[in-house]
């Protein structure tokens, strides 16, 4: 097959790159990675697997490298780009959640009642646009602080009062003396297509996205 | 390193153009006017600027955010012209009851928006709009002007893809409004699962659920449409969309085209047909278009209205391959001692329809 003629499918690398392998393994298609190689080509199925940092999976399908990618709908949603959301995978689902000292917890609540003194709040997260969205929804009006690794930390060295990010079991959390304060969301892995790219190609993408969502 | 000074910087968004550039836009600009001319539409210039009240009713908050606005010296709110349809309807429906019968017009012309983060805020759009108080075969014109520019641009491996908003209105009619914005965004990204989810909640007959989702999750040929067990009801409601790929089949553009009733727009002012084309190579639609009575309802003038514009950008990214700059012109020297003969015969070579190019 020529290179043209590949479904370019861009996967974040990471772990859960080796959720996909695994899941799609069970569908019949096979993506193996190979030391230092960025990419994998299923020449019978017509695929080629492109692996990308987690946050650029949305900038690779955006400028149409990628036909299409599998992402959490977090970075799908901060990327900002439009695109077809084709489906969801059985995995992967986070909740997002507004984590802090429990006892800071009462500058949240005061902030949502009216007639209060709103003390500035200031919030780290990775996730700047889910966080400034909810919070203007909510009319609260808040400090945004973007860090890109070890949120956890921006509590506990008094750089924010409260933190945005993906809890899973909250263990790093507990372990910190941090709890979560109030679920504001849930993530899920999503399968997400350019849309010029899967107008001209909806027949091959569209039974891809079977395969993965059929039970 | 050295930097320039600050204002002769070209702020991000927007993008000059150069020589070949310019020339390579200037020769598909020509092409598709003078194409448009063939089929006898005018030419119109809208403004650059007019206020923004009359246009906020039809553009989405994202829109709004995406448009340059200011205050203008009357303090009144302006907004820079972003949308070409919507001033060219404006400037129309300001002429009121002494607009003809029947208009058919191109434009060329720049708008500025931010579509999207990162992206350019000038855009270039050709396009062509017909405008009447009666159609009736208007909208295969249209698309039979879409699909034969396109071959005039030498466009191969692109596909149109053709919806119908106004099939919904049938299916939906009893719906909120909210309820209907909700399930005609999931359809526009073939969010089928949350489709079926949102329409599971709706209470409604398991014969217009089973229609809702045959229908808005359907991408394929006439035939293949045709073969949709659909209830009598959802029938009539998908029969105009049907009649008019019906005709294009048989004027042969049945492999260019797709029945696709996910092709909705994020503008509110289509009321009909909307459609895109979308080509090999281009990772944006080349072209945007559709049926749009609405807006000069709105604008209080009742017309019907069809249209279609191409994005520049992306088709000047896809064809850039294929264009050939090399100007043909013939070199004339100037000399000290002819200067008076060599300019008598430039003037003589350009009334002969030549191209020349002087050289000192």
């Amino acid at each position: 097959m020529d290179n043209n003629n590949y479904i370019n499918i861009a996967i974040p690398k990471g772990r859960l790159q080796n959720q996909i392998s695994e899941f799609v393994a069970n569908k019949g298609v096979v993506i193996k990675e190979e030391s230092r190689k960025l990419d994998y080509i299923d020449p019978p199925n017509g695929y080629r697997f492109l692996f990308v940092k987690n946050s650029d999976v949305p900038v690779y399908v955006n400028y149409g490298v990628a036909h299409m990618g599998i992402s959490g709908s977090d970075v799908i949603y901060e990327g900002d780009f439009e695109f077809m959301r084709l489906g969801t995978l059985p995995f992967g689902s986070t909740r997002i959640c507004i984590a802090g000292y429990d006892s800071k917890r009462f500058l949240l609540d005061n902030a949502g009642k009216d007639g209060n003194f709103i003390k500035d709040i200031r919030i780290a997260t990775k996730f700047i646009k889910f966080t400034k969205d909810f919070f203007v929804n909510k009319g609260i009006p808040i400090e945004i602080i973007k860090l890109t690794g070890s949120v956890e930390l921006a509590p506990i060295l008094q750089l924010s009062d409260f933190i945005v990010d993906l809890v899973e079991t909250g263990t790093t959390l507990k372990e910190n003396n941090l709890s979560v304060i109030e679920e504001i969301g849930k993530t899920q892995v999503e399968i997400i297509a350019n849309p010029s790219l899967y107008k001209l190609n909806y027949k091959r993408i569209d039974e891809f996205v079977k395969k993965l969502t059929t039970q | 390193m050295k930097h320039q000074t600050h204002f002769l910087h070209t702020p991000p968004g927007s993008k000059p153009l150069y020589k070949e550039e310019a020339l390579f836009r200037n020769s598909i600009e020509k092409k598709l006017t003078s194409f448009f001319e063939k089929w006898n539409y005018f030419p119109v210039e809208t403004p650059m600027i007019d206020y923004f009240d009359i246009y906020s009713h039809f553009l989405s908050e994202k829109q709004k955010k995406g448009s340059v606005r200011f205050i203008n010296r009357d303090g009144d709110l302006v907004l820079l012209r972003n949308d070409i349809t919507l001033f060219a309807a404006k400037s129309l429906a300001s002429r009121g009851n002494n607009v003809e019968e029947t208009l058919k017009y191109y434009y060329s012309d720049q708008i500025v928006r931010c579509q999207a983060k990162d992206s350019p805020e000038e855009y270039f759009q050709i396009g062509c709009e017909i405008v009447s108080t009666k159609f009736t075969y208007e909208e295969i014109e249209i698309l039979v002007l879409l699909l034969e520019s396109a071959d005039e641009l030498k466009l191969s491996d692109y596909l149109v893809h053709i919806g119908d908003i106004s099939l919904y209105n049938e299916l939906f009619k009893d719906f909120s409004l909210n309820t209907v914005t909700e399930l005609l965004s999931c359809i526009r990204v073939r969010n089928i699962q949350g489709l079926k989810d949102r329409v599971k909640e709706l209470n409604i007959s398991k014969q217009l659920e089973k229609d809702i989702i045959l229908i808005s999750s359907f991408i394929g040929s006439l035939d293949e449409f045709s073969a949709l067990p659909l209830s009598e009801k959802a029938q009539i409601a998908v029969a105009p969309l049907k009649k008019l790929c019906l005709q294009l089949n048989n004027l042969g553009y049945g492999n260019k085209i797709v029945i696709d009733p996910s092709e909705l727009s994020e503008l509110n002012y289509y009321n009909g047909i909307i459609f895109h084309l979308y080509a090999k190579g281009a990772e944006s639609p080349l072209v945007s278009g559709g049926r749009y009575d609405t807006l000069f309802t709105h604008l209080g003038l009742e017309r019907n209205a069809v249209g279609f514009s191409y994005w520049l950008y992306p088709l000047e990214k896809l064809l850039n391959a294929g264009f050939d700059c090399n100007s043909n012109a013939i070199d004339i020297e100037i000399n000290d001692n002819t200067v008076t003969g060599d300019i008598q015969k430039a003037i003589q070579s350009v009334k002969s329809g030549k191209k020349i190019n002087l050289k000192y």
